[in-house]
């Protein structure tokens, strides 16, 4: 294939021409009640050709591989058309031409466990999930596990062969009592082998059991609350409500947003510190090159307070003088890499939690995400479930809570940050410009925000 | 060629399992994508794939492959999935004549990737013409595929449809306040896609939203256009899905032939409405599609079913099974949904309240529990309505209620005219009261 790929690129007229293909291959099983609900063995296989034309790209996609001249030789014809008829022709930052092969690291490789082992280990978590039903009425349990071999090859000389293992498992519970339905659900996933998946009987149990605690809690009462985030709420909110603002793709034509988040302005407390790291071996969305053949570097986005760097790809990189940052990342063969995250987190702070609940007379301690989602500076929220804070003190149980806000003027209100840094992989996954879920980790501490503002009747 | 792939791997599977079928598409897509008023990409999409779903002893295996060279391979899968498969009750459907409905429309086949391109060009101007400091991202995308259905009951249909689209996404950044619209128009006919009534549409709603106006916390009328009625439709989506019911978390559970919605309400599911994006001449499993009532005069209908479902829960499949891609099993969906207008001008109606909601999108859209019908959502895009006329943007807005609670006791009026959104809603304007506002 080596040999193919190289003289399809040898071939190409284009300025710059990169080749990836990509193997896929998984397998699924779920559980819905009682009922094995789908299990499935798959593979894939296909690749991107992108070609650049005096500044313009142009791109194919196939999932038959016998072809990849004939694909070259489109993609050029693409670029081409479209070099006539761009204003500003697209530059790329330099790389070093790079070559490497990067098996993936797993204690159990899962494409060598059978489906029925995975069958059997899932089928046990279920049975924990629904040991006792009580007013249970629906569950869930999923274990998934995808292996991508990604192979990436250009036209500067870089030729990359990496190998990228993902596995997760995910429990859902739904409770109802009359008309009350009440839903809470978990996840754990790692860039790992099959061993990611043992031992995970607490996690079934906790949804179980918060799916029907949540039967009793009380709807949470619309209005502005200091507000503690556990580290999985507060990891997802500064990925959505945050780190997505600073992928430089969306930034580097906007000119007034760029005044907004210009480098070295203050946007949260001194001991603010938010990263994103693709640098951390196991967890999800861990690479070492991103899909244009970039190699990760860490970048911190806000460093003591202060807004320092932002996320890029070749292209961005070289329209906004920096470096490229080993963001620009494809969730499969079909889609173009495009400037996303990685492990976004808020980094680790000196207040224990005990503290941090101490002096709140009347507030919310929000856990676990529901949900989440942006438009721009404004975001919403859903926790997962959530506490009432009083006199210092974690109370009642509470549901139905949507945290929302302005993001600037929230990050400018955390005035606590915790000392307990967790950093979470989940089942599900980042979306952004028609690509879902691409793997990702968030995480953050505790953190303390007042006056944010709870919808609710 | 291909044809006989599929019978092939029937033929294989013959004596193996008791039933089996062949779901196959290849499609020819052509995205055109403009970034803050410049092209970007241009791409050509060219993929194939097929799903494998075999019967026996009562249990269902699934594999898929986009390796139409391996064949084996996919047999292999879809045998050790069924050993420990899961149940079956049901059987892959004999053939049967299917509904007329057209999905093929040539011009969109024909249509070239540098008339897309200046048709983006042409929005673009539009817009930037009448306010130059928009970011205007523009999308275009023609596709054309081929579905071909074979089982081991003897049925073999195919049929191509094409789809294209245009979606324009505007925003304005100014210090403190970012305002982002958004416009979609898609169908299986080029004529029906009109970009410059879209762009319109965008220029209207930045001439409302020039003024931003505060809104007092409390209840007060909501009212719905048909692209910001998800946010009610979405709890029915769910409750109406037979799924849902057999696992018996829908609200609707049991209710059927009872007053669920107010009485002005019907709702229809039409895939066979012709062109529209959720029309097909027979559903994924090979069942032919046909209208139906969900919801008659507030009273309900009935439910959507797949094959599985149904066999599950006893009842009949409503040629509702869907698969989002080869690569994933057939599940419940709706075709398209009609909701029937009202008989008067909405405007009547507003003209006599001193303060309305209007929502035109919210954010977190399917957050919370949906299921049950509630939402708590933050405004995207919404004015503040005084006796019928716009007097600015509200934002910073949180919206909470319950649909189910909302389309049956709480309905004000339905607006006498008709809207197609997303090429697969038909709906009026929908306006209900008492919704929870916090600003």
């Amino acid at each position: 294939m080596k040999d193919r790929i190289l003289r399809a690129l040898e071939k190409s007229p284009a300025d710059y021409t990169e080749i990836r293909l990509e193997r896929r291959q998984w397998t699924q099983v779920s559980y819905q009640n009682e009922d094995l609900e789908h299990l499935e063995s798959s593979n894939d296989a296909g690749g991107m050709v992108r070609a650049l034309v005096r500044g313009g790209w142009g791109i194919t996609v196939f999932n038959q591989l016998d072809e990849l001249e004939r694909y070259v030789e489109e993609a050029c014809r693409i670029a081409t058309a479209v070099s006539h008829e761009i204003p500003e022709p697209v530059e790329l930052a330099p790389l070093p031409s790079l070559q490497d092969d990067l098996p993936a690291s797993m204690e159990q490789d899962f494409r060598a466990v059978s489906l029925r082992q995975k069958q059997k280990l899932l089928a046990e978590y279920n049975g924990i999930l629904r040991a006792n039903p009580g007013r249970l009425v629906m569950t869930g349990a999923r274990y998934a596990d995808l292996f991508r071999e990604v192979t990436f090859a250009n036209s500067e000389g870089t030729y990359l062969r990496e190998e990228r293992p993902d596995v997760t498992v995910r429990f859902m519970a739904t409770a109802r009592e009359g008309q009350d339905i009440q839903t809470a659900f978990d996840s754990d996933g790692r860039s790992a082998g099959f061993e990611e998946a043992l031992s995970r009987e607490a996690i079934p149990e906790k949804v179980a059991r918060r799916a029907e605690a949540l039967l009793s809690a009380k709807p949470a009462q619309g209005g502005v609350y200091t507000v503690v985030l556990d580290p999985l709420l507060a990891g997802v909110f500064i990925h959505e409500a945050f780190g997505h603002l600073c992928e430089a793709d969306f930034l580097f034509k906007n000119d007034r947003l760029r005044e907004v988040l210009c480098l070295g302005r203050r946007f949260g407390p001194p001991d603010l510190n938010v990263i994103d790291d693709g640098d951390r071996p196991g967890l999800r969305g861990n690479t070492r090159y991103d899909d244009e053949g970039a190699p990760r570097r860490p970048v911190h986005l806000i460093r003591q307070g202060v807004l320092e760097g932002f996320l890029h790809n070749r292209e961005t990189a070289r329209r906004m003088n920096a470096q490229p940052t080993g963001n620009a990342r494809a969730v499969s063969y079909r889609y173009e890499p495009i400037v996303r995250m990685r492990h976004t987190y808020i980094d680790q702070g000196t207040v224990p939690f005990s503290e941090m609940i101490a002096g709140i007379s009347q507030g919310i301690y929000a856990c676990s995400a529901f949900g989440g989602q942006t438009e721009l500076e404004q975001f919403t929220f859903s926790a997962g479930y959530a506490y009432e804070i009083k006199d210092g003190k974690i109370g009642e149980m509470l549901r139905d809570v949507v945290l929302t806000g302005n993001i600037f003027e929230t990050l400018t209100r955390i005035d606590a940050i915790g000392d307990d840094l967790q950093l979470l992989g989940s089942a599900g996954g980042c979306g952004k410009g028609g690509q879902s879920g691409l793997p990702v980790t968030v995480g953050a501490p505790h953190i303390r925000i007042r006056e944010l503002t709870l919808g609710g009747r | 060629m291909r044809e006989i792939q599929a019978e092939e791997i029937l033929h294989t599977m013959k004596g193996q399992v008791a039933e089996a079928e062949v779901f196959e598409t290849e499609t020819l897509a052509w995205p055109v994508s403009f970034k803050f008023g410049r092209l970007e990409l241009a791409k050509l999409v060219q993929t194939r794939g097929r799903a494998l779903r075999v019967i026996r002893e009562g249990q269902l295996g699934f594999a898929s492959s986009g390796d139409w060279s391996d064949a084996e391979g996919l047999t292999r899968a879809a045998l050790e999935s069924v050993e420990l498969g899961g149940p079956a009750p049901f059987h892959f459907p004999p053939p049967r004549a299917t509904s007329p409905v057209q999905c093929f429309d040539p011009e969109v086949e024909r249509v070239e990737v540098s008339q897309m391109i200046e048709k983006g060009h042409a929005l673009i101007d539009l817009l930037l013409s009448a306010h130059p400091q928009l970011q205007v991202d523009v999308s275009l995308q023609k596709s054309v595929q081929a579905v071909h259905l074979v089982n081991s009951t003897g049925l073999d249909m195919s049929y191509r449809r094409t789809s294209f689209s245009i979606s324009l996404e505007v925003r304005r950044t100014e210090e403190g306040d970012i305002l982002s619209l958004y416009e979609q128009s898609a169908s299986r006919r080029l004529a029906e896609v009109e970009g410059i009534a879209l762009a319109k549409r965008i220029l209207e709603r930045l001439n409302w939203a020039k003024t931003i106006v505060s809104i007092p916390s409390g209840s007060m009328p909501l009212l719905c256009v048909p692209r910001g009625l998800l946010l009610l439709l979405l709890p029915l989506q769910s409750g109406l899905n037979g799924r849902a019911v057999f696992r018996h978390i829908s609200p609707l559970e049991g209710k059927e032939g009872q007053q669920v919605l107010d009485p002005r309400l019907t709702l229809v599911d039409d895939p066979c409405r012709d062109y529209a994006i959720g029309s097909a001449p027979f559903d994924d499993e090979g069942l032919p599609t046909a209208p139906k009532a969900l919801i008659e005069r507030g009273q309900l209908k009935g439910f959507l079913y797949d094959l599985k479902t149904a066999g599950l829960a006893g009842r009949t499949a409503t040629g509702n099974g869907f698969r989002p891609g080869y690569t994933a099993p057939p599940c419940i969906d709706s075709g398209n949904w009609r909701l029937a207008p009202g008989d008067a001008p909405i405007a009547d109606v507003l003209k006599t309240l001193p303060a309305v909601l209007l929502v035109e999108e919210v954010i977190g859209l399917g957050q919370g529990n949906v299921e049950q019908g509630e939402f708590s959502n933050n405004v995207g895009l919404g004015f503040l309505l005084r006796y019928g006329e716009n007097t600015g943007r509200v934002k910073n807005t949180m919206i909470s209620g319950n649909a189910y609670q909302l389309l049956q006791e709480r309905l004000l009026a339905l607006d006498d005219r008709l809207e197609w959104v997303y090429g697969s809603l038909e709906a009026p304007a929908v306006l209900v009261d008492a919704v929870s506002v916090t600003s």
